[in-house]
């Protein structure tokens, strides 16, 4: 999209720039989100089910930017774990995704989507899919 | 013959009234206008009586809420509170910028796994096209350039009557900078809704969607709850408080055929009725 002078100046700058090549400002580290610290693809061949679930709680509160003791009094899924919205769950296969250096790596025509309903469910979800695919490679 | 439905205050009374005056004109209707003066509002209507109707159907039926997320994805949002101003501090106009920017990446990243969704049956998303139109190159964010574009309105105090768009469907391409643009060939299926213009009058930013199809009795409450968190999260980024809500849909359906006929449909304005009341 291409600014012109009917469109704004685009002199405002800053990630909102009517001009699309301005260069987007960074903000400082309070504003950014924290980096999130995910386990290498190895590393997370290692971990169990349980392991992973502390691990998948502590990426949503990172993601939500609220304290651990807050994101753990949710509302609970009837397995006890938390409840995450479908949204949430789907970030956190990607983030994970990710680590494991394929495209693609999680395919939701495989998954099951009551198993992504809770904390615990997406984290044998992952768990499975890292053991299965690790077997097939 | 177009139909102009009386403005209602309230996303729910909108779509009762809405479907109501469809339904009494045969189950369908072209050119249909619906408008929500308050769209933050959502009104007296219970969605658990629409969402009940769609499971005693046995309705394919997705949740109001899941609906919804296709046009904005409100779980991936943090809402600020106060609206972006040129004036307000440079930290707290960092925050607003970065709730936003968190949005865009998040959902892009996430878009590769959302197009597996079997249920997917157009491998994006409402949301999806605005903030990364299919195989532009570099990706198109039509919603980060709209809030640049009425930010720079607002700083320079040009908001009076302009507009800006945002194209969801072929048919609503824009310029050069649409790749599916008219060779989109679907007549019937995804994408319904088409276009939203924003305008800007009287200093509130205001929403018209466009919907090729709309259907009435599994969808449009949720659009409408959609369409609403958009308009509020553009007011929210580009300073401009939220005006009014406009849907025009080429043709509106109240689904008789998949909910029980023309009695069907009366049972759940009944129902609708008796739980809203008057104010719906």
């Amino acid at each position: 999209m291409t600014a012109n002078d009917s469109w704004g100046d685009g002199s405002f700058g800053g990630l909102f720039s009517a001009d699309e090549d301005a260069p987007i400002r960074s903000a400082g580290p309070s504003i950014i989100r924290a980096p999130l610290a995910i386990p290498k693809f190895g590393q997370l061949l290692a971990v169990t089910p349980a392991e992973l679930e502390a691990l998948l709680q502590s990426l949503l509160s990172g993601r939500r930017r609220e304290d651990p003791s807050k994101t753990v009094g949710g509302d609970l899924h009837e397995d006890g774990s938390l409840l995450v919205p479908s949204l949430e769950a789907v970030w956190l296969l990607t983030k994970i995704g990710a680590q494991t250096g394929r495209a693609r790596f999680f395919d939701l025509r495989k998954i099951p989507v009551a198993n992504l309903r809770s904390l615990r469910g997406i984290a044998h979800v992952i768990h499975d899919a890292l053991h299965t695919r690790s077997a097939s490679a | 013959m177009t139909i102009v439905i009386p403005a209602s205050t309230s996303l729910s009374e909108a779509w009762a009234r809405t479907l109501e005056v469809v339904h009494e004109s045969g189950g369908t209707a072209l050119h249909v206008v619906t408008t929500v003066t308050d769209p933050t509002t959502w009104g007296a209507l219970d969605p658990e009586v629409v969402q009940g109707f769609h499971r005693d159907a046995r309705s394919a039926a997705k949740p109001i809420e899941t609906v919804a997320s296709t046009i904005f994805p409100q779980d991936l949002y943090r809402w600020q509170g106060r609206l972006w101003h040129p004036e307000l501090p440079e930290a707290d106009r960092e925050e607003i910028d970065a709730a936003a920017q968190e949005l865009f990446t998040d959902y892009q990243e996430m878009l590769p796994l959302i197009a597996s969704d079997p249920s997917n049956t157009w491998q994006s998303t409402y949301f999806g096209r605005m903030v990364q139109w299919p195989k532009s190159k570099p990706p198109t964010n039509q919603l980060q350039w709209c809030i640049g574009y009425l930010r720079t309105q607002l700083r320079t105090g040009k908001g009076r009557a302009n507009s800006a768009d945002i194209a969801t469907g072929g048919e609503g391409e824009l310029g050069s900078i649409q790749i599916h643009k008219s060779d989109e060939r679907r007549i019937v299926g995804g994408p319904c809704l088409v276009h939203v213009d924003l305008s800007v009058h009287q200093d509130h930013v205001n929403l018209l969607a466009t919907y090729r199809h709309w259907h009435l009795v599994d969808r449009a409450l949720g659009n409408l709850l959609g369409l609403s968190r958009l308009l509020c999260f553009l007011s929210e980024q580009s300073g401009y408080p939220v005006g009014e809500l406009t849907v025009v849909s080429g043709m509106a359906n109240a689904q008789r055929d998949d909910f029980g006929g023309k009695r069907g449909i009366d049972g759940l304005l009944r129902a609708t009725t008796r739980v809203a009341g008057d104010g719906r």
